[in-house]
């Protein structure tokens, strides 16, 4: 290979060099902002998550769902931890799977990530409240089943007892009978309010429970009702039979209200939840946009540190092949002397050509060539004197 | 789900990021922590940190803010929480391990050694309140209630003759919580309250302030006591070489001065509920006269919203079994109990009826007017309530003064101790270890059985021959003396409560899981008064734990229980209880009947059979089965918590 194609592979492959080093670094400013805003777009999609799986555990609060729920509002809790402090990012929501964050640099950011928090924190306690009330929700549905057929029975004796005694008028005894009717419809009226809850249905239940207590209350004391006589039962032998429907009576009103409440408790909760998703959202969206600019920020320093590093690169490279053409003239030069020091007797004095060591090179070719000159001219005076022998 | 573990790096990274924004990035909604909850809670109160990590509500094996709360008594002014989030000094702390000191010589090692033991023994467990959202006037009365809990406080320590020790505490975390705890020095869990090594302070003496320490170095002292020395509202001084009774604002004047001036500034917190204002000036009053049948009168008719019990109450921790302690009760009406109160007012007289018809002659029945227990549920507790194991779940109040002597008490039952997750477990642990296997059906960690069993006893303390009857012109201190009327009456109580119930299940008005789960629940209640020594220190007879030894005794009797060699639940206790549900409802009647004879026949012999019998003549080795097992469970040591908006996260 000619020294001059030497010379212009190295210069291209500094060049090369050069080009490569700067776009890694540039890469590597950019590289960090890229991840945080993947990280935040999953973020926003982790809330909105958690809002529809708390949805789903108001509706049915198994263990399952549940579990979900927490898996999910941890997994947005732990990387929002990791997006303010740095540290492991968990990737999945089984935490198995981690990437290491750095704390982000930027205050604007940081206290961006602190308000997606503190909506966060927001979200979760609302979220609380709607577990306590959904859990609270499924007792009383139990409960409800087991004491409305032991009222009903309750009622049923106290019919059977009227009936059998002949205690009481007709009216009496219908009014007596109709308990049993109100009972069945008040927790009827709960169950609906329960799955589809309204002022409407809520006045119903209410109604019917004013009902029962004023019948009761007729029943045991006496009074008018409608017009028609009722007798007091208070001091017959049914009056335990009615202490008794009244103990139950107790138990189903408290029942039916905590079921009453729980659903509101859960369905206030729930809309709370529905509000505060979104404030989420957005808070992690102003993140996003802001780490966007960010970005778009890092890339423009980036754009001018190219143009920077082009520049500089292209001078060193024509500053390259320059030293390499002047190197290349020089050498063939000093080649085309040496050359005619060599194949004629005619010993020209070699020109000191460039500098450094290529000027070496040619003090030494000239040293080698008097040095060489004064051995052939002893030579010659040996070679014309007396010989000996 | 499991979390990459990082509570270091957190910790770390939190208190390495300090001052980098204005939103102080410091302080961190939760830290994970490899360390297990009681370790966390254990670690935290050997410093004295007044913050306790009450569950693990999300699962998220990580401490969140929300899931902290403040220790009242341990209380330093320090913030650890900041707006729902750990503070950088927190974190430190929960980070750090607590230091070793080393003991500067043997005496010094073996005292410590005791002092762990001693704390060992009871299971830290928060009674925790959320005042974060309540409203100004709320947080008003709350602050004069704690404040006037901090002067009742003093007096008790005064009573029981601890309050000079406070000042000699030695620099040494556990002793200083022991001190916090037990407020005294000395020791009182089972397998160290004789243990002379056992104190807070190094050789702090044993001596109540009730009465002068020459007398109390006679063991038999209280036997000794005149009438006019055991008034309830008194302290026992010696003046020029004799014994004078003198009352608590003589004894005490500087303290009880404190306490009404502080009375009267949370009578004016109580603007909103105005029979409460007067109830805490007549306690006022009380301090400064001695007096307490005034305010009494006035607690007594309280309605409203809150819960608060001023004054000198139980007797059960007071030497002689004569004088009462110093307490303060706050709390709120319980509304989800309240139903409880509308149902046993249908049946009371009923009650009566039934008490009256197994007691015979010479009682009969009385007009049930008695005022129907409270359901409360426990903000805080102070002084003698604030017991270093277990807490008071019913009283009927007041013990002295002319309500007590008519029968006309307010009783009041609580409703929310015991029913933290940690004692849910132990509880269940607890009943694996004692009951056979089939047995357990009966066991439920649902809070119902235990509120059933507390109302039902509470109101069985205003049925039948109880405070006010007398036979043969004495009532039953002096038929049968103070220690063993209490427990008569406490075991009174008890079986009526538990026949009570399952009469009512037996008309279908309580199902018969519920009445399992009571029963169950009573039993085990009994078998923890039962695994502790019959008789304290200085040969004090234990009223709870010696009912506990009859009730056991009169239903093994009558066969609904019955100890036989099996495994018991867990597998591992060889030796457990069978319950026989078939016949448990004529074992409680017969218990009933028993103990409703001897107090309203005034039979002492019987009394003193019973006792013979079932206490002193107990099965040593059932006993010590028995007390081996509940010795492996530290017993619950209440804190009380509140939280309050200025410190949100607490």
């Amino acid at each position: 290979m000619s020294h001059a194609k030497i010379a212009m592979t190295a210069a291209v492959a500094g060049c090369l060099a050069f080009a490569l080093t700067s776009w890694a670094s540039l890469r590597s400013l950019t590289r960090s902002e890229s991840r945080l805003q993947a990280i935040l777009q999953r973020q926003s999609e982790t809330s909105q998550r958690a809002a529809f799986e708390a949805h789903r555990y108001a509706r049915e609060p198994s263990a399952e769902n549940l579990a979900d729920l927490r898996a999910t509002m941890q997994f947005f809790s732990a990387t929002q931890l990791a997006l303010r402090l740095g540290g492991q990012v968990p990737l999945d929501r089984t935490g198995r799977v981690s990437s290491r964050l750095e704390p982000p640099q930027d205050a604007r950011l940081q206290s961006q990530l602190v308000e997606i928090g503190n909506a966060w924190d927001r979200m979760t306690g609302r979220i609380e409240l709607l577990i306590e009330s959904a859990r609270q929700r499924s007792t009383a549905l139990l409960e409800l089943e087991r004491v409305n057929p032991r009222l009903l029975r309750k009622v049923s004796e106290l019919n059977r007892l009227l009936e059998a005694q002949q205690l009481g008028s007709p009216a009496t005894r219908d009014l007596a009978q109709t308990e049993a009717i109100w009972v069945q419809m008040s927790a009827k009226e709960a169950l609906l309010y329960d799955v589809r809850p309204s002022p409407e249905r809520r006045e119903r239940l209410r109604a019917l429970i004013e009902r029962f207590d004023a019948g009761h209350r007729t029943l045991r004391e006496g009074g008018r009702r409608e017009g028609t006589l009722i007798d007091a039962l208070g001091a017959s032998y049914a009056k335990g039979k009615l202490d008794e429907v009244q103990w139950l009576w107790i138990d189903q009103v408290d029942v039916m209200q905590r079921l009453t409440a729980a659903e509101d408790g859960v369905h206030e909760p729930l809309k709370a939840v529905s509000a505060a998703a979104p404030e989420v959202v957005e808070a992690v969206d102003a993140s996003l946009s802001l780490a966007s600019r960010l970005e778009e920020e890092g890339q423009r320093s980036s754009a001018v540190l190219s143009t920077v590093a082009s520049v500089v690169g292209l001078s060193i490279m024509l500053l390259f092949l320059a030293w390499a053409v002047s190197f290349g003239s020089g050498m063939r030069r000093l080649l085309q002397a040496a050359e005619h020091v060599s194949t004629t007797r005619e010993h020209r004095p070699l020109p000191v050509i460039g500098r450094w060591e290529l000027a070496t090179l040619s003090r030494s070719l000239e040293r080698l060539r008097v040095s060489l000159q004064k051995t052939l001219e002893l030579l010659e005076r040996d070679r014309s004197g007396p010989r000996g022998g | 789900m499991r979390l990459p573990a990082c509570c270091v790096l957190v910790a770390s990274l939190a208190l390495g990021c300090r001052e980098k924004t204005e939103a102080d990035p410091t302080d961190v909604p939760f830290v994970t922590t490899e360390k297990s909850r009681q370790v966390v809670n254990a670690e935290l109160l050997a410093r004295a940190i007044p913050v306790f990590w009450m569950e693990d509500t999300n699962g998220n094996q990580a401490i969140d803010a929300r899931e902290l709360g403040r220790v009242w008594s341990l209380e330093d002014g320090r913030v650890w929480l900041r707006d729902g989030r750990l503070t950088p000094a927190l974190l430190a702390a929960l980070e750090a391990t607590p230091p070793a000191t080393e003991a500067n010589d043997a005496q010094e090692a073996a005292r410590r050694a005791s002092v762990d033991k001693e704390l060992a023994q009871g299971q830290p467990t928060l009674v925790f309140t959320d005042f974060s959202r309540a409203k100004e006037d709320e947080l008003r009365l709350l602050q004069a209630v704690q404040t006037l809990a901090r002067s009742i406080e003093a007096l008790h320590r005064a009573q029981l003759g601890s309050a000079s020790y406070e000042a000699q505490l030695p620099e040494h975390g556990p002793s200083r919580l022991l001190f916090a705890r037990n407020q005294a020095p000395w020791c009182m869990a089972p397998l160290t309250e004789k243990d002379p090594n056992c104190s807070a302070v190094p050789g702090a003496q044993r001596r109540s302030g009730l009465y002068p320490a020459k007398l109390q170095a006679d063991e038999s002292f209280c036997t000794d006591l005149s009438p006019e020395l055991s008034g309830p509202f008194t302290v026992v001084r010696e003046r020029d070489g004799a014994l004078v009774a003198l009352p608590h604002h003589e004894a005490f004047p500087a303290l009880t001065k404190k306490a009404a001036a502080q009375s009267r500034a949370a009578a004016q917190a109580f603007a909103v509920q105005p029979d409460m204002a007067r109830y805490l000036e007549g306690v006022a009053r009380a301090f400064e006269t001695g007096d307490w049948a005034p305010a009494d009168e006035l607690w007594t008719k309280l309605e409203g919203p809150w819960y608060l019990r001023v004054g000198p109450d139980e007797v059960f921790f007071s030497p002689c079994g004569r004088k009462p302690l110093y307490h303060l009760s706050f709390g709120r009406m319980s509304e989800r109990a309240a139903t409880w109160r509308r149902k046993i007012d249908l049946f009371r007289q009923d009650m009566e009826q039934e008490v009256a018809r197994l007691a015979g002659r010479p009682y009969r029945a009385r007009p049930a007017d008695f005022r129907l227990p409270d359901f409360v549920e426990i903000i805080l507790n102070a002084g003698d309530s604030r017991r270093p194991h277990g807490a008071y779940i019913g009283q009927s109040l007041p013990n002295f003064g002319p309500l007590a002597e008519s029968g006309r008490r307010r009783t009041v039952a609580m409703t929310n101790l015991y029913a933290d997750p940690d004692s849910h477990a132990q509880l269940r642990a607890q009943a694996e270890s004692a009951l056979c296997g089939e047995s357990m059906s009966g066991f439920s960690e649902a809070d119902a059985p235990r509120i059933m069993n507390t109302a039902f006893h509470d109101v069985a303390r205003n049925l039948g021959p109880g405070a006010g009857w007398k036979v043969r012109g004495q009532d039953d201190k002096g038929l049968f003396g103070g220690a063993l009327a209490a427990t008569l009456e406490e075991l009174k109580a008890q079986a009526v409560a538990q026949h009570l119930v399952h009469r009512l299940a037996a008309r279908d008005l309580v199902d018969q899981e519920a009445v399992r789960g009571m029963f169950t629940f009573a039993t085990l209640w009994a078998l923890s008064h039962f695994s502790r020594e019959m008789y304290g220190p200085g040969g004090i007879p234990r009223p709870y734990s010696h009912l506990a030894a009859i009730e056991l005794g009169l239903l093994q009797r009558e066969g609904a229980l019955r100890w036989v060699q099996e495994k018991a639940a867990n597998g591992r206790d060889e030796g457990c209880f069978q319950i026989d549900f078939e016949r448990l409802g004529p074992g409680l009647e017969a218990t009933a009947r028993e103990v409703l004879r001897i107090k309203a026949g005034g039979l002492e012999k019987r009394a003193a059979f019973m006792m013979k019998t079932y206490v002193d003549g107990l099965d040593p080795e059932l006993h010590q089965a028995i007390g081996e097992r509940w010795r492996r469970f530290p017993r619950a040591s209440f804190m009380y918590g509140i939280r309050t908006p200025e410190r949100s996260a607490l």
